[in-house]
Order: C-alpha cells, then sequence, then structure tokens
C-alpha cells in the first residue's frame, strides 16, 4: 500500500463503480464505495448472459463483487447516499447517509431463517423486476455481496408497530438488530469522487400502454426477460407465459421503446439492438423451434463484431428482422397479443400473432441522479444524464468529480468499463498529485 | 427435569393470545373469524386452533410453543390496533364507510337467479373473476346437508353455485386460509403460470367483522391474506348460533334443517320449505339465537370491503351495491360492460335522490342494529 492519506469517493457499485473502485484499489488508494442498494453489482448482475460472447453474466461479475468485498483498499457502504459535500479538488468533506441494515452485515450467515419465519410476505424483489416476491427480511438474491439480508424498515412489523420480533427470536447467529438507526458518516480527506449512477429504465417512470405493457401479461420488457430466462431468476430459466405457464414458440422484440421518439426520451438507448438478439438468441437455446421476430426502426450494431453477431442470429438462430414501425398492440382470446406495424420495406399495415412480446425499453438515467446533482452541484445534461466535455468525456463540470458509465450516456458493458479505468486513472491523478 | 430456557424477546408490554382469551373470547367478544387461528397456523406455530368457533391453545403443552410475537392480538377484528391506521387508508369517516358509489343490479345468469340469495350478485362476481382469470380461488362458505355453513376455499367457477345464497348462521371464513400452503400447493397444480406461492390471488367474502380482520391483516402484509386481492362485504344486521336458530326453526315451522331449501330476511324471516313452501316468522322470535357480540357492532354495510352486497333497499330480485374502492369500482364496471349484470335504473326519482334514500335507509339499519343491544 502506497502511503497517502487522501482517498477517492465512488458513487454507484454497479460495473463501473465497481472496477473503477477495484482499479484504484490495487494502486493502492484508499476507496470509500457507496452504494443505495442492499447489495453490490448493479443492472449487470441481473443480466443472464452478456453480448456478444453470451457469457453468463454473473459469474463474470461475481469474482469482482467478492473482490471488491474483500479488498484491503476499498470500504464498501451499502443501503448509503451522499447527503452532503464541501471543499474542492483535493480535500473534499463528504457526509454519506448509511440506513440502517438492521441485520449485523459481518454476523450474518446468510442461512434464511429470518425471512422464513417472517410473516410480512408479497414484497416484490427489485432484483427480480418485480416478478418474485420476499418477505421484509429478505436478500436481494442468494449470492447477493454483501451476504447478508436486511430488514425491510416499511414494511417490518417490530420497526412500524412494535411488535412480532420473530427474525430477533429464530436468528442463530445473533445478528438481527433491530435496535439499529440511519446514521451519518463524515469522510474527510476524500481527493476525488466518481459518479457512477448508472441507469434505470423506461418503465419505471412510463406507464408504455400503448404498447399494452402491465395491462396484458405477455407483454414484458427485456429485463423481466432476462430474470425469466435466467436459471437463478423466478421461474429457475424455464422461460413461460405469465398467463398460462406455456413456453413461447414465437416471440417479437419490439425496438426503440420509448426512446427516440418525441413521447417519451429523444435520444437512442445504444445498447437495445445488441441485447435484443442476444435474447432471441439465448431464448433459441432454451427452445429450438424458437421464432423471433425483431421489430426495428434501424440497425445500430457500432461495435467490434457485432455484425457478425446480428448475422449469426439471423443465420443461426431463426431471428427475423422486420424493419417497421409499430401502431399498436392487441390480444386475442387466447392472450396472445397481436401486432399492429407498418412494415417500412413494403408500406404495407400488417399484423402478426406472437406468444410473447418483448419490449426493448430505453435506458434512462438513474432516477436518484438529480437530488445527487444538487448535492454535488454538478451539471446534468438536456436528457439528465452527467454533462461532460466531448474532448473529457470523464469530467464533469466540478473539478475533482469524474464520471463513467451510464451516468454520463446510454452505453453497453465494455464500454462502461473502459470508461471506469479512464475515470479511475484521472481520479488516481489528483491522489497522487499528478 | 429440562430447564426453560428463557425465551429471547425485544418486545415489551406486547400484548399476546393470553390477552385475546382475556379480553375477548371468554367475555364472548370473539366473532370467530378465525384470523388468529389463521395466521398462527400458516407460520406453523402450532399453538392455536379453533373449537365450537373458540379459538384455544390446542393443550396446556401448546401453550410454551407461542413466540408471543403478539400479531394474533393486533389482527383480531375486536381489538383496538390498527383500527385508526385502516380507518385513514379506507377513508372511514362515519358508521357506513366511505361510500364511491350506490347501486342495484342483478345477475343475468338464469341459473344464479334461481340460487342466488336476491340479485345473485356475489356469485356473478366471483364468475367473472374466474372467467377473466383474475383470480385463483375463492374464500366463501356452503352449506352442509344440516345448513351447518363450511367455510371453504374454492378453484373452479362451477364449485360457486353451492356457496349460492345466504347463510345465516355463523362460519368462519378466514378459518380455510390456515391451510393456506397446502392448498397452494393444489392450486399451483392446476395453473401452471403460478411460479410463485405468493403470486397466488383471492377473493374473500365475508361479513363486516370478517372484512375488518382482513383488512387489518393486509395492512400488515401478513400471510396468509397476501394473496387476497379482492375483499366483497355482505351487508349483516347480525348472526345466528347455528344450533339456537335451527331450534327454534324447529318450533315454529316443524321443519328439519334437512328440508329447509332456502333462509331470507325481509322485514321478517321468510322459510321456505323443499315443497316451496314459504313460512314467514317474524324476526323477533329468533333474537334468542343470535350472537351477544352482533349487538355491539356497529358495521352494517362492511365499511372494510371493496364493493358490499345485501338485499336491503333494494327491490325483488335486485342487490344494493355499495362500492367503496376504485378496484371495486372498475370490477363493477367491467361487469355491467360484459354483460354479467343489469345496472337498476330508478324510473321514480332522480339517480341523485334515489342514491341519497337508500344511502339514509343504510344510515337508519344501521342505528337499528346499534339499538338493538340498547334494548337488550
Amino acid at each position: 500500500m502506497v502511503e497517502n492519506s487522501k482517498s477517492v469517493l465512488i458513487i454507484g457499485a454497479g460495473i463501473a463503480g465497481i472496477q473503477a473502485a477495484l482499479d484504484l484499489g490495487d494502486m493502492g488508494i484508499q476507496v470509500h464505495l457507496v452504494e443505495k442498494q442492499p447489495c453490490i453489482g448493479g443492472r449487470m448482475a441481473q443480466l443472464d448472459k452478456t453480448f456478444p460472447t453470451l457469457d453468463c453474466s454473473i459469474c463474470i461479475l461475481a469474482p469482482k463483487l467478492s473482490e471488491c468485498y474483500r479488498h484491503q483498499n476499498i470500504t464498501l457502504h451499502t443501503l448509503s447516499e451522499v447527503d452532503k459535500i464541501e471543499g474542492s479538488i483535493g480535500n473534499f468533506t463528504i457526509d454519506v447517509l448509511k440506513h440502517a441494515r438492521y441485520v449485523k452485515e459481518d454476523v450474518c450467515t446468510n442461512c434464511g431463517d429470518c425471512g422464513n419465519i417472517c410473516p410480512v410476505r408479497g414484497i416484490s424483489n427489485f432484483f427480480d423486476a418485480d416478478l418474485a416476491t420476499q418477505a421484509a427480511a429478505q436478500i436481494a438474491f442468494p449470492a447477493a455481496v454483501p451476504a447478508a439480508y436486511r430488514i425491510d424498515s416499511k414494511k417490518c412489523l417490530y420497526l412500524n408497530y412494535g411488535i412480532c420480533g420473530l427474525c430477533y427470536q429464530n436468528c442463530g447467529a445473533d445478528a438481527i438488530d433491530l435496535t439499529q438507526k440511519d446514521s451519518i458518516l463524515t469522510l474527510d480527506n476524500i481527493g476525488a469522487v466518481i459518479v457512477a449512477t448508472g441507469l434505470d429504465l423506461a418503465e419505471d417512470i412510463h406507464t408504455l400502454n400503448i404498447y399494452g405493457y402491465q395491462k396484458y401479461d405477455n407483454v414484458i420488457t427485456a429485463m423481466e426477460l432476462e430474470r425469466l430466462i435466467c436459471a437463478s431468476g423466478p421461474q429457475s430459466g424455464h422461460l413461460s407465459r405469465l398467463t398460462d405457464g406455456k413456453h413461447p414458440h414465437k416471440i417479437a422484440f419490439l425496438q426503440c421503446i420509448d426512446s427516440r421518439t418525441h413521447n417519451g426520451q429523444m435520444y437512442c438507448s445504444s445498447v437495445c439492438c445488441m441485447y435484443t438478439t442476444k435474447e432471441a438468441m439465448i431464448a433459441y437455446e432454451h427452445n429450438n423451434e424458437l421464432e423471433s421476430y425483431v421489430f426495428y426502426i434501424d440497425m445500430r450494431a457500432g461495435g467490434k463484431g457485432f455484425q457478425k453477431f446480428l448475422k449469426r442470429g439471423a443465420e443461426e438462430y431463426n431471428i427475423k428482422y422486420i424493419k417497421s414501425k409499430i401502431s399498436h398492440i392487441e390480444v386475442d382470446e387466447n392472450d396472445n397479443p397481436i401486432i399492429t406495424y407498418e412494415d417500412y420495406e413494403t408500406s404495407e399495415i400488417k399484423k402478426l400473432t406472437v406468444d410473447l412480446v418483448v419490449l426493448a425499453t430505453c435506458i434512462i438515467p438513474s432516477r436518484g441522479i438529480n437530488k445527487l446533482a444538487d448535492v454535488l452541484k454538478i451539471d446534468l445534461d438536456h436528457y439528465d444524464f452527467v454533462k461532460t466535455n466531448p474532448f473529457l468525456p470523464m469530467e464533469t463540470s466540478i473539478d475533482g468529480i469524474y464520471t463513467c458509465g451510464c451516468a454520463r450516456e446510454p452505453m453497453d458493458i465494455p464500454r462502461s468499463v473502459a470508461e471506469a479505468s479512464g475515470a479511475a486513472a484521472r481520479a488516481a491523478e489528483v491522489i497522487k498529485g499528478g | 427435569m429440562t430447564e426453560v430456557k428463557p425465551k429471547k424477546t425485544l418486545l415489551k408490554d406486547v400484548k399476546i393470545f393470553k390477552n385475546l382469551e382475556e379480553e375477548i373470547i371468554k367475555p364472548h367478544l370473539c366473532c370467530a373469524c378465525g384470523a388468529c387461528v389463521a395466521y398462527c397456523s400458516s407460520q406453523e406455530f402450532d399453538v392455536i386452533n379453533m373449537v365450537n368457533f373458540a379459538p384455544q391453545f390446542i393443550s396446556d403443552a401448546n401453550v410454551d410453543k407461542c413466540k408471543e410475537c403478539g400479531v394474533c392480538y393486533y389482527i383480531c377484528p375486536q381489538t383496538e390496533p390498527l383500527i385508526q391506521q385502516l380507518n385513514d387508508k379506507y377513508r372511514i369517516k362515519d358508521e357506513l364507510g366511505h361510500i364511491r358509489d350506490v347501486l342495484a343490479a342483478k345477475t343475468t345468469d338464469e341459473k344464479i337467479k334461481e340460487m342466488g340469495q336476491d340479485g345473485g350478485l356475489v356469485t356473478t362476481i366471483l364468475t367473472y373473476l374466474f372467467d377473466r382469470n383474475k383470480i385463483d380461488a375463492a374464500v366463501v362458505s356452503e352449506y352442509d346437508e344440516n345448513l351447518l355453513p363450511i367455510p371453504k376455499i374454492i378453484f373452479d367457477k362451477n364449485d360457486l353455485l353451492k356457496s349460492s345464497g345466504t347463510r345465516y348462521s355463523l362460519s368462519s371464513n378466514i378459518l380455510p386460509l390456515k391451510d393456506f400452503y397446502q392448498i397452494a400447493e393444489e392450486i399451483i397444480e392446476k395453473h401452471p403460470q403460478i411460479y410463485d406461492i405468493n403470486q397466488i390471488r383471492m377473493a374473500f367474502v365475508g361479513t363486516p367483522c370478517q372484512c375488518r380482520a382482513i383488512r387489518k391483516m393486509q395492512l400488515l402484509n401478513i400471510r396468509p391474506t397476501h394473496v387476497i386481492k379482492y375483499v366483497f362485504g355482505l351487508f349483516c344486521m347480525e348472526n345466528f348460533d347455528h344450533e339456537k336458530l335451527f331450534k327454534l326453526v324447529k318450533e315454529e315451522t316443524n321443519e328439519d334443517p334437512i328440508n329447509i331449501a332456502k333462509m331470507n330476511i325481509k322485514k321478517n324471516f321468510f322459510i321456505t320449505n323443499r315443497e316451496n313452501k314459504v313460512y314467514e316468522i317474524e324476526l323477533k322470535k329468533f333474537e334468542k339465537a343470535v350472537f351477544n357480540i352482533c349487538y355491539e357492532c356497529d358495521d352494517f354495510t362492511t365499511k372494510y370491503s371493496d364493493i358490499s352486497f345485501g338485499g336491503s333497499g333494494a327491490v325483488q330480485k335486485n342487490s344494493m351495491v355499495v362500492v367503496r374502492t376504485e378496484k371495486g369500482e372498475e370490477l363493477i364496471r367491467d361487469l355491467i360492460i360484459n354483460g354479467y349484470i343489469n345496472k337498476f335504473i330508478p324510473k321514480k326519482s332522480t339517480i341523485s335522490e334515489w342514491k341519497s334514500t337508500k344511502i339514509n335507509l343504510f344510515r337508519r339499519m344501521t342505528k337499528m342494529k346499534t339499538s338493538k343491544f340498547e334494548g337488550v
């Protein structure tokens, strides 16, 4: 460990924040990694596979998660938010609001006894795109890091009504501590800050009702498909329809949902063309009789090996690409979605009945970004992404505060990782007095 | 002798089942809804059960198994906790509760018309919910051959007709939910789309006190009621003790329960036997069979429901409908649009006049319900 006392604070522990933390930690720089959720890993942990290699997402990520947790130079603050910042580049003082977990992180053995006895049920799990439910004593997924349960303070009977306390009674390790309180941790001598708050998705803010989302159960979002098709997801990877449990044979993938439109976000979400083909490929691997239809405006596959990937999809995975514009979606008496669209090749209005519709919803900035930008006093762009200079893409409007990944603009995993290393390098310059 | 390990607990001064026994069950204030037993059993604590419409410790040996979590005391419809929160949540300010709409309607289904009590509405709504795959099960009650009401969870609309019509003696409608986790297995077998037990959707039909218990449990999000999506309330003036009721019926009509086809309370008690003979008996004669607690209840129209149903105030062959929540309003609208029910349109007065007459009637009925207590 290089001897210096300045540290870097990273906000957001998704793949970008984790990569930046590991880079800096390996350089011998002290890192505080602040994450709002009870566990780290972010959106990448939710994905089934990554493109264009079709590697298992969590298999790549999990070693990084535990490395981050064990790293002697990285201090992890989960369930935490940045509350206040003072000072300037080279010497920030930052208040971190740590929400109580009500479980002693270092004592919990992740056995699940608290979750089993907790009488509160039916609380939706964000990690499973709200397709599965939990008790008030909960963990997002069994391999979560840190591997500790937490108590949902909004739903816990003890914290709200002073009754129950069953988890406390049942915990063999004495890890439950319902007397914990939210606290403010003041960190001084922070040399630089990296904003890696990542993304949310269009379905979080829009109803998407012209596509029948939330009205018809057989219209799902791409993130929901990722969870359903994932072996550790709610359906254990046996993709089936939410209405009747049947395996779909015809899936339609609709591109540019809520992106590139005056009615939603005006920008391109950048990763959907690729992940859609990836999802159609994985689905095909689950069922070789599958027909996939991708309804697209134009294919934006600008990356190394991306065109080849699409070609492979069409040739080997029975994917048909239809250049088109969707009008609307209805369902027939068997809940099969019927898509009405204009075929751009022939300019005809056509209909197609499928078993399942998957919406490639637009990446939007993390919904906490406005509050955070107010705290940090950094500028956001027109769409609420962190504003940067095209030639200094890691730098925000405040000296010493850097950004990377989807906090800046929609991008895929390899680019997020590359930018994270870039932001880490810029932060290291500050610390090492470059 | 083994030393009893002191219970590890955080709680201070929390009321537990022993308090429920002292304050509610022994003084005969228990309405036998079954909420406490359903909760405790679904937690697999093996502490209490229901015997002769009274919750009690399974045996002396089970007393020590009580975890003293205090949830049973909280969710009991006859205790004080959570009532204020419920009233705030459901915007209840007076004895009639929050009313979004009042209407009268009847079923369009001929079979239900025959079997149902008034307009056959509850049966029709449950049929619709099953038809449209909006519920996987419903908690109802049906008669055994001696007209003893048996609370039951049904999975199929074909089982619905058995539960048509009103039963006037007590039925512990929340009790069958104690076996939720066993029943859930059966439901999941029938519905391959359900991959998580907690996804099951049920409708609940019950009296004011039972619906109050369900709402208390829902407020806490606790099992097994977290699966209940619709709460349908029944107008309730009083409830009878089965044994006492049919002893009096026998005295008055010389009919055994097995020979009775239908019972209906309007102004008087109407009893129809299997040969279609109708007896009309003064209600007062049955007063002795009424549960004491019903005289202390001020809820006639079931304040804590999504929709409440009853015969009072409806012209022949219609049921009165009190819509209380947005969910209930949507459902009634869908039923009308899809032709499951016909809405009654008053001819002699404007709709708003008609509605206020009905609301006034409900107010009078509620007053009657409470004043009976003063008279006793």
